[in-house]
């Protein structure tokens, strides 16, 4: 989009909404910053079911990427990992048959 | 042992792999190219919708049997999630073309689902086979072979290296974890059933299965469950997922990985 000048930039923007976690041992108080979009994301037409499908669908595949490390004897991993310990910055191309289409 | 679970699934955005990329990777940048066959066009309005966060980017569906409008050796990671059943010709270039965009060293990520099913038993394998005859007949240029043979033999053609592979099996049919006598998921799924529990779901494997299975097998020949006077799925005949529960047959994922040779071999010799 941006980078490419195939699509529209949104005006939409995301909140950072903080949120309060349990205290620490020594009952210091923390919170971490949690990226909250708008309501407006909801506007899909998805039905409730599909996005219940869609969430555990999400769990699913993290959770089979995550056992094929052990029940395949292999070492899987995704290359998203990979790019945590690299320089920000990089570029992710998903090609997603399961995404939405109408 | 803790699943590094670290999606916030209770967050509206999470519900798209890209947009979960997205949203754990918030330094990286996220192209997301949906697959549209002639069956599920994308539309335009739906797309609009979708770009809500700064590092996500949906890319208009294009023609997959031309060139990819979009740079060569750009990308650090390409990812392809459960394509549906296309002709080899397609998912030839398709690779071809994920290996182009690709960066010298960048990592391709495939997961894909069998059209055959592990532990099948009769009335399962007829409704199998029952259903490749009809997606032939629709178009007989689809490949019925497993696509997961397909894909890697693709990859280690096309020249990728340091390839991974493995088989994931997923219930086809069976409501509760503890109805699944073998497999990750006795040793995963309550982490997993956790996870969704927090966000008030259930743990519904066998639904996310079959709704894979119906998006890359069934949509392509108007079978959607019923809907809009369509042929029903075959996960609607209820003897058949009785057995399939009986005999605990899965539909099998394939999660694999491979890199993009740092160095292209040279096509012609050097005098």
């Amino acid at each position: 989009m941006a980078g490419y000048g195939l699509f529209p930039k949104t005006s939409v923007s995301p909140i950072n909404r903080k949120v309060t976690l349990a205290p620490t041992h020594d009952g210091a108080s923390r919170e971490k910053t949690e990226l909250v979009l708008p309501k407006a994301v909801k506007a899909r037409g998805i039905s409730e079911e599909e996005m219940k499908l869609r969430r555990n669908d999400l769990a699913l595949r993290l959770g089979a990427l995550t056992a094929s490390t052990s029940i395949c004897g292999k070492v899987l991993f995704s290359p998203a990992d990979c790019m945590m310990q690299s320089s920000p910055g990089e570029r992710i191309l998903v090609v997603d048959g399961t995404g939405e289409g109408e | 042992v803790t699943l590094p679970i670290r999606a916030k699934l209770n967050t509206d955005n999470n519900i798209d792999w890209s947009h979960f990329l997205a949203t754990t990777y918030p330094c990286a940048s996220v192209s997301y190219l949906p697959l549209a066959t002639p069956s599920r066009p994308s539309t335009l309005s739906t797309l609009l919708t979708q770009n809500l966060q700064p590092n996500h980017t949906t890319l208009p569906p294009f023609s997959l049997s031309t060139t990819f409008p979009l740079p060569s050796s750009h990308y650090t990671a390409a990812i392809l999630r459960f394509p549906p059943a296309l002709p080899t010709s397609i998912l030839t270039h398709l690779i071809a073309e994920l290996k182009r965009v690709l960066r010298p060293g960048g990592h391709i990520e495939l997961i894909a689902l069998d059209l055959d099913l592990s532990k099948m038993g009769s009335d399962t394998r007829h409704a199998v086979r029952d259903h490749k005859i009809r997606m032939h007949n629709t178009d007989a240029s689809v490949s019925l072979k497993p696509a997961s043979d397909s894909l890697q033999r693709l990859l280690a053609h096309r020249g990728f290296e340091s390839m991974r592979a493995g088989i994931v099996v997923v219930p086809a049919a069976g409501d509760a974890v503890e109805g699944i006598e073998r497999g990750w998921l006795r040793q995963w799924g309550e982490e997993l059933e956790r996870e969704l529990s927090q966000v008030g779901e259930t743990f519904r494997p066998a639904d996310v299965g079959r709704w894979w299975y119906q998006q890359c097998y069934e949509g392509g020949v108007g079978m959607d469950g019923g809907v809009d006077g369509r042929e029903r799925s075959i996960w609607d005949n209820e003897i058949v997922r009785r057995e399939c529960a009986r005999l605990g047959t899965g539909f099998k994922v394939l999660i694999c990985h491979a890199q993009k040779p740092v160095i292209i071999k040279r096509r012609t010799a050097s005098v």
